[in-house]
């Protein structure tokens, strides 16, 4: 049964089945073949309640958050003014990627608008100061993927939907490490421009005066973070409701750099719902497979068939690394973590790992599946915002980027404290 | 037919689009009333209650009328690691079997969704909260949104099989292909002269 529900899948993405498609086709048929009862008629019920639920409302007010602050001009004052800061280092403007990546992280949930928001601003400029266009690209499509792991952060949220996990603990845990990848994400620049300076592109020189009077562009930023991510620790709000102020922060935002309008708006509207739906419905299909994996007994097969592989901990922590990195270079993201999460985060916990700590090494493998080949979410996001060129150049920039995830992983089962030791702070 | 099919095509566009502004400006209304909701509460002290609730309903009923956008502008995730290495004429096929999938699933959850929102309204059940809303009204607005995904489907698929029956692979490309990166990046650059033409407007 496991086999053959596994081969299906793989067949039905094959054939360019929409995701959601293939994982509601699968429900179907697994239902056809193995359920003792007529499951699919639980769609209707399951669609239902899976999308209106409260957590879950945080999703496209988070996405809506990021629509609005693409348009509101925050990021092209914002990573002007890092570049100011730091294009004196070897790779230049591509430090001012990663660590405007970084502080957009910190105002959105999503990697996938993170690349974009700062891709936007940033690819006009690596052709006309001459950067290696892979590398380049290859910052961008990695850095992005930061926004998942510095709060506030969606797929955090379907973690802690899925695992009943703690939200702020979760966001706690993602700063420390967040900020590690980041540094690391640099380190590799750096090495990278040491050993072939000509892809560092032209280097610019600022002022001390526009240095520091640039920095009043980072207010805005740190100002969305405060309210979307300290109103949850100042105790004022949930994250659904934090994620509400976020965007009446931003709508503020844009009014402030005269940039809301009603074309604007329609715009964001637009935006916000084709990727809401788009995500939307993958849950909805998931939640139904879900439901009909766990049904006929196919989860506690597979729930048996991992605990009868008598794996140790760490065996067991390695295979779910090597399967997370595997599936990862195929599946959609949260169609990923939807599907395989309630199996593996019990599987995990009761062998001893702390869910909070294993939430944040799923949400690293979910940054390592969106920069791998050949379904990588980012590297799209990326080629889509280049006018042209091959896709194999944003894979090939990325790649280095996913050796420094794993270093992290690494660095993370050898101290736990990296993710933990924050919320331990905060009791 | 095909004129006709064409047309009705040309205004399941529109009216997709519409559908899905509607749809996240209820979505943005739901966002307003849990923001107010804090801010009364904290600042206040007085709970105007119910804010999650609706903010849900906004939340189930503005994605169910974003999905037919979706689906007419190509929006839907495929894993094209394949198809793109395939033949005009078998990635047609693909497509048309794409909708056909997608048909399934859509057909399964508003035929079984009738029955939720049937169920609600002969019971008269309402919400397990304060506000007590009668449970079919939000459940009707939802199940209009699957309708509406379910028949541009059909649309899209009629449309496909014509084309098909034509041998015209172009036309199955342009309606119901998996986006190429092409037209991505062309989309993109419009963005980017939009974005432009703020500036300038400035």
């Amino acid at each position: 049964m496991i086999a053959f529900a596994l081969i299906l899948l793989l067949i039905l993405m094959a054939l360019a089945i929409p995701v959601a498609a293939s994982l509601g086709t699968l429900g179907l048929l697994l239902d056809q073949f193995y359920g003792f009862l007529p499951l699919t008629k639980a769609a209707g019920e399951i669609a239902w309640s899976s999308s209106n639920e409260f957590l879950l409302v945080s999703l496209p007010l988070f996405i809506m958050l990021g629509e609005i602050l693409l348009r509101s001009g925050l990021a092209e004052k914002m990573y002007g003014a890092l570049a100011n800061w730091l294009s004196w280092l070897p790779g230049g403007l591509m430090h001012s990627n990663i660590a405007a990546c970084a502080l957009f992280a910190a105002t959105s949930g999503s990697s996938v608008a993170t690349a974009a928001t700062v891709g936007t601003v940033a690819l006009p400029q690596a052709r006309r100061f001459g950067y290696n266009e892979r590398l380049f690209l290859g910052t961008l499509a990695a850095g992005g993927t930061l926004g998942i792991l510095i709060p506030p952060s969606i797929n955090m949220i379907i973690y802690a939907v899925l695992t009943n996990t703690s939200v702020p603990k979760l966001y706690l845990a993602g700063i420390v490490p967040g900020i590690a990848l980041m540094a690391l994400f640099m380190l590799i620049v750096l090495a990278a421009c040491a050993i072939k300076p000509q892809w560092g592109g032209a280097r610019m020189r600022s002022t001390a005066t526009e240095m520091f009077a640039g920095l009043i562009h980072l207010l805005p930023p740190v100002g969305i973070f405060l309210v979307v991510v300290g109103s949850i620790y100042a105790g004022i709000a949930t994250p659904t409701e934090a994620a509400s102020l976020g965007v009446m922060a931003g709508l503020l935002l844009a009014a402030w750099t005269r940039r809301l309008s009603c074309h604007m708006l329609k715009n964001v509207l637009e935006g916000t719902m084709r990727t809401t739906a788009m995500v939307m419905l993958i849950i909805v299909a998931a939640y139904f497979l879900n439901f009909v994996i766990s049904a006929i007994g196919l989860t506690t097969q597979l729930t048996d068939f991992i605990e009868r592989l008598g794996f140790s901990k760490w065996e067991m922590l390695a295979a779910v690394i090597m399967f997370y990195l595997m599936l990862g270079c195929f599946m959609e993201t949260l169609s990923m973590m939807i599907t395989t999460i309630p199996i593996i985060a019990p599987v995990m916990i009761k062998l001893g790992f702390d869910p909070v700590w294993f939430g944040i090494v799923v949400i690293i493998l979910i940054e390592a599946a969106l920069i791998t080949p050949p379904v990588g979410l980012n590297l799209f996001v990326v080629q889509n915002l280049r006018r042209g060129g091959p896709l194999h150049d944003v894979i090939v920039g990325a790649a280095p980027f996913v050796t420094a995830m794993l270093l992290l992983l690494l660095l993370l089962a050898l101290a736990p404290g990296i993710a933990l030791w924050l919320p331990a702070q905060f009791g | 037919m095909d004129t006709w099919l064409d047309y009705a095509l040309a205004r399941a566009r529109v009216i997709a689009r519409w559908a899905a502004r509607a749809g996240g400006a209820l979505l943005l209304a739901g966002a307003v009333i849990v923001a107010v909701d804090v801010l009364a509460r904290k600042l206040l002290n007085v709970s105007l209650g119910g804010a999650d609730e609706l903010s849900g309903y906004a939340f189930a009923i503005g994605t169910a009328w974003s999905f037919a956008f979706v689906a007419i502008e190509r929006g839907n995730v495929r894993v094209d690691a394949l198809y793109m290495y395939l033949p005009r004429a078998a990635a047609a096929l693909l497509d048309a079997l794409a909708l056909i999938a997608l048909i399934a699933l859509a057909g399964v959850i508003a035929w079984f969704g009738w029955d939720v929102l049937a169920g609600s309204f002969r019971l008269g059940a309402r919400s397990n909260s304060a506000l007590a809303v009668p449970l079919w009204i939000p459940q009707a607005m939802w199940w209009g949104g699957y309708a509406m995904f379910t028949a541009t489907l059909a649309l899209l698929l009629a449309r496909v099989l014509l084309a098909l029956v034509r041998r015209d692979v172009a036309a199955v490309a342009r309606i119901a292909g998996a986006r190429s990166t092409e037209e991505d990046a062309q989309s993109e650059v419009e963005n980017a002269l939009a974005a432009t033409a703020v500036k300038a407007a400035r």
